[in-house]
């Protein structure tokens, strides 16, 4: 039986180098730095670290109610398709730079890609 | 979160927890093989009231106080931790402790007195000699691991903030910290640097250790010092803007920062882009509220 995708990006390893990058990433994107203003960077991070986990296909509790209700007062201050499509281009870019092969790049990207009616609220 | 006081932790158990928190022995139960680890208590339990008593008190400044109190049973604390003191009236305030563990079990903290604090101001003119003190704790996760040994150090801290931090600088020198430490203090006018003489000291003392004191209003009050009063320079300027310019952080680099919430978070982000792993940033935001209406 192959290695599960969580396996194969590099497991807890792998989402504990991504985070700071990722994180670092998103708040210096000035076309989406505003909706990071307010929040708290323990909080932030912690959630970073499960939102990873989960696209990374490791074992997780998503729920898409959360997601969707996390990400309500954003959408209500203009959060649209283009910010999700900004926040996913520095996951791919993160995990290029982290150096993880392109197909599982793309493994990853479908998974982060579901959760975009619920974190968008459609 | 659970913290266990006999058995085995397992590694698993405590994956993803600050060194501070695994110092302590935290650790998730939901993680936790129930045959190694023996004996547990909730954290909260940390938060049930004990009593010390006020052996010395002297001033810094004006309205900056030393109280060194010693509890009546022997306390197992970081220096950088924090404990609450509650006075007769049931009023609970925060401080930081300065002093690391000794043989003498003395605790040292120190106190802003602001304008209007009931606390700050009772523990000036009420508090004395002898008295008894409620507190409890120790509680907080901002202090020195030993396993950043041969890492570099900074520390921001304004005002009393540099309490916790003059704390951790003690218990990284008495740990033999190999490192470069890097402590920025600031303060409005020269009377709030008021570690300054002992800061210098350990400047001129400890190689690997730095002082960088600031001031952001009062810029007068350095004017006229001479090379006698004060032999390291004063910057004018917010310790924390002054510190982000300069600081060339590495990967492996730990920072600590103490002082107002606002200059703690914007300072502490800004310390993050610039490039400090997030998990080596430790912080105590000074939050000048009633702990009342919390948990008692």
């Amino acid at each position: 039986m192959s290695d599960s995708l969580f396996e194969r990006v590099g497991g807890e390893g792998a989402v504990n180098a991504a985070v700071d990058i990722f994180y670092r990433k998103v708040l210096t994107d000035d076309s989406i730095s505003q909706f990071f203003e307010e929040t708290d960077m323990d909080d932030q991070i912690a959630k970073q670290k499960s939102f990873l986990t989960m696209a990374f296909g490791g074992p997780n509790e998503y729920s898409g109610t959360d997601m969707r209700k996390a990400h309500a007062p954003l959408v209500e201050k203009g959060l649209n398709e283009a910010h999700f499509g900004a926040v996913a281009g520095h996951l791919q870019a993160t995990l290029a730079e982290l150096g993880v092969p392109e197909e599982l790049i793309g493994e990853v990207m479908v998974i982060a890609g579901s959760t975009h009616d619920d974190v968008l609220g459609l | 979160m659970l913290k266990s006081t006999q058995g085995e932790i397992d590694k698993e158990a405590q994956k993803g927890l600050k060194s501070t928190a695994i110092e302590q022995a935290f650790f998730l139960a939901c993680q936790q093989k129930a045959e190694t680890i023996q004996a547990v208590e909730l954290i909260d339990q940390e938060l049930i009231f004990s009593h010390a008593r006020l052996v010395d008190k002297k001033l810094f400044s004006d309205n900056i106080c030393q109280l060194i109190i010693e509890p009546v049973s022997p306390l197992y604390y970081h220096a950088g931790q924090f404990i609450n003191l509650k006075n007769a009236q049931g009023i609970v305030r925060s401080y930081s402790i300065a002093s690391i563990p000794s043989k003498q079990q003395f605790i040292e903290l120190h106190v802003y007195k602001q304008a209007n604090g009931v606390m700050s101001n009772w523990l000036f003119k009420e508090f004395t000699i002898g008295d008894k003190i409620d507190f409890q704790g120790p509680i907080g996760e901002c202090f020195y691991t030993s396993e950043n040994k041969n890492n570099p150090m900074i520390l921001i801290g304004t005002g009393t903030g540099a309490a916790p931090l003059i704390g951790i600088v003690r218990d990284a020198i008495k740990s033999g910290h190999q490192g470069s430490i890097l402590f920025y203090h600031g303060a409005r006018n020269f009377s709030g640097l008021y570690l300054h003489d002992i800061l210098s000291k350990l400047d001129k003392e400890h190689s690997n250790f730095t002082y960088r004191p600031s001031i952001s209003r009062d810029e007068d009050s350095i004017s006229n010092l001479t090379e006698n009063d004060s032999p390291i320079k004063i910057e004018f300027g917010r310790c924390n803007e002054i510190a982000i310019k300069e600081i060339q952080p590495t990967s492996e680099t730990t920072l600590y920062l103490c002082g107002n919430p606002d200059m703690v978070n914007k300072t502490r982000k800004k310390a993050f882009l610039a490039g400090i792993a997030s998990k080596n940033i430790y912080i105590d935001a000074f939050e000048y509220k009633d702990l009342r209406k919390n948990d008692r």
